[in-house]
């Protein structure tokens, strides 16, 4: 027997859960991104003007 | 369908490209056999956080949690794949903390296993270990094997040989140095792949009111959060997520690998953020197929290949390759040297081994395990069996086995035992065994995976919480330290060993005699964030 069906995510729920999820990914790569650059560039010394 | 040539000549140029960056960058970075499974103190938040998302997401999360969302309860079952994955990592945070407090210079969680209870945990333990990440490694080959043989009719024996292939290359060579570098390149390429994947497809099947049109329509319950089959599978899936991981030799490499205690923090804590959509989506695409009829005969497990077959333009589906391509090779990199880390870090203490042949050993069973995982990968087995087999027992021995970082009563005997109570229960309620127990006499318990995974561990953690009260030998867990000893043995770019000193920090020469002791700038030159020296 197939249970009853208590709550179905509606349609804007379901949008936002999709492309909510979507942004989240975007965010992330933004930071590991720009942070990995940070500590890339700043492990040559280019945040100190170029001086080790 | 994207042809096979197409198909095959691009997972050649994906791998090769990475390949190569790895050897490079291992170039001068691998001096001791410490280095080769550690890379110890390299890696800055970020580096943490893009090594831990392409180790620990494979090509699994384009396989499971779409057949989760396809088979196993729609939404619900979905959303507890994806928060469970995310909670070993914020476990982690305050794990990985104590690990480096109480053995800075240890190199594995048999390691830690041996020196704080003793043989008989430490075999369990290794043997759950390895066990886990084999499963794991051959899943993984096998995936994505099956995957692109849907996809671009690619033989499922050149699969598993191009990717094993090429990730013996920079493993053998580099260690864990070349994979945390890789991974890091491979996560900022695999997030926005995924990224563009999965809103291409979106756009492709019509939009987000679309796929839940037809959602709604085939089967309600596949967005009913409240989906009692769905929750229930949300729920162990979540336990049997968490012991796994948190006996996965590769994460512990991490919290090593890691530069400082903040980038254990930020980079486990990020992870732990940047999992869950990611699972989320994936499960999402199962429930798409689902809602379209694409799963009906069966093909649940490759639910989002389906997909990609079914409904997307062509350049959706080779991205969709190149991506299952980097997933495998960052999470196999991974295995690889995990594997090969944990036997070397034993061999050196079972033979009290130093020097080259060491090293060899290492780099030999890094070689072997990516050639084994290759020829299993090219089967085509079913390995969800075992996967769930390696997921009971790591849930019921993962409490023991951390607990003994803080309490200093629970002993050897104490702590195995709460580990085979845990799986004692977990194997009378796991359907697997159902065939074998119904042959024993008497009554036998009515098979469930949620009980098998939640009892093991609740069951273990209270009988850890038992043997913690009644054990009486006080471990010292300040003296867990002196255990651990670096790996001195010259690799890849090493010279002779530093002489002097306790043995235990001296930096080996390179090859261009720089008699570089540990020092700041050293430490700089040698970090995975891309540094150089001046």
């Amino acid at each position: 027997m197939t249970p009853p069906v208590l709550a179905t995510l509606g349609p804007t729920a379901f949008a936002a859960l999709v492309w909510g999820s979507l942004a989240l990914v975007a965010v992330v790569f933004g930071y590991v991104a720009t942070a990995y650059a940070r500590e890339a560039l700043g492990a040559v010394g280019v945040d100190d003007g170029g001086r080790r | 369908m994207v042809s096979t040539e197409l198909a095959l000549a691009v997972t050649v140029v994906a791998l090769g490209a990475f390949t190569v960056a790895g050897v490079l960058h291992a170039r001068g970075r691998v001096r001791t056999l410490d280095d080769y499974v550690t890379a110890r103190s390299t890696t800055g938040p970020a580096a943490t956080t893009a090594t831990l998302v392409a180790s620990v997401m494979g090509a699994w999360i384009l396989l499971a949690p779409a057949e989760a969302g396809a088979a196993f309860g729609g939404l619900p079952a979905v959303l507890g794949y994806a928060v469970g994955s995310a909670v070993p990592f914020l476990l982690f945070v305050p794990v990985g903390l104590r690990v480096r407090e109480l053995l800075p210079e240890g190199h594995s969680l048999t390691e830690f296993a041996l020196a704080r209870y003793g043989r008989s945990m430490y075999a369990l333990v290794v043997a759950v270990s390895i066990f886990y990440m084999s499963v794991f490694l051959a899943a993984e080959l096998t995936g994505v094997a099956a995957a692109l043989s849907l996809v671009a009719e690619v033989p499922q024996a050149y699969t598993a040989a191009l990717i094993g292939g090429f990730v013996l290359l920079y493993t053998a060579y580099g260690g864990l140095v070349a994979s945390v570098f890789t991974d890091t390149l491979q996560a900022i390429v695999i997030l926005p792949l995924l990224a563009v994947s999965f809103a291409g497809a979106v756009i492709a099947l019509g939009g987000a009111g679309s796929l839940h049109a037809a959602a709604t329509s085939a089967d309600p319950t596949l967005l009913d959060p409240t989906f009692g089959p769905g929750v229930a599978f949300g729920v162990y899936v979540a336990f049997a997520v968490l012991g796994a991981n948190m006996l996965n030799q590769g994460v512990w490499q991490r919290v090593y690998a890691a530069r400082d205690d903040e980038s254990v923090r930020r980079g486990f804590a990020v992870a732990a953020v940047a999992v869950v959509p990611l699972v989320l989506l994936a499960g999402l695409f199962g429930i798409a197929s689902a809602a379209l009829g694409l799963t009906a005969d069966g093909g649940a497990s490759v639910a989002f290949f389906l997909l990609v077959v079914e409904a997307f333009p062509e350049w959706v589906a080779l991205s969709v390759v190149v991506l299952a391509v980097l997933l495998v090779a960052s999470s196999a990199d991974t295995m690889c040297t995990a594997i090969a880390s944990l036997v070397t870090v034993d061999l050196a203490r079972v033979l009290d081994a130093e020097g080259r042949p060491l090293g060899r050993a290492g780099r030999l069973l890094t070689a072997l395990v990516a050639i084994g995982a290759a020829v299993v990968g090219a089967q085509g087995y079913s390995v969800l069996a075992l996967f769930l087999t390696a997921d009971l027992v790591a849930a019921a021995v993962f409490v023991p086995f951390l607990a003994g970082l803080w309490s200093t009563s629970l002993s050897d005997r104490g702590a195995v035992a709460a580990s085979l109570a845990g799986l004692t229960v977990g194997t009378a309620y796991f359907p697997q065994f159902a065939p074998a127990l119904a042959a024993l006499p008497g009554p036998t318990p009515t098979p469930s995976f949620l009980v098998a995974f939640a009892g093991a561990t609740t069951v273990s953690a209270a009988a850890t919480a038992v043997a913690h009260v009644v054990g009486g030998e006080g471990a010292d867990l300040g003296a867990l330290g002196a255990e651990c000893r670096r790996l001195d043995s010259p690799m890849t770019d090493g010279g002779v060993a530093a002489e002097g000193g306790d043995g235990r920090g001296g930096r080996p020469t390179d090859v261009n005699g720089r008699g570089d002791g540990p020092g700041e700038g050293d430490a700089e030159a040698d970090r995975i964030d891309g540094g150089e020296e001046a």
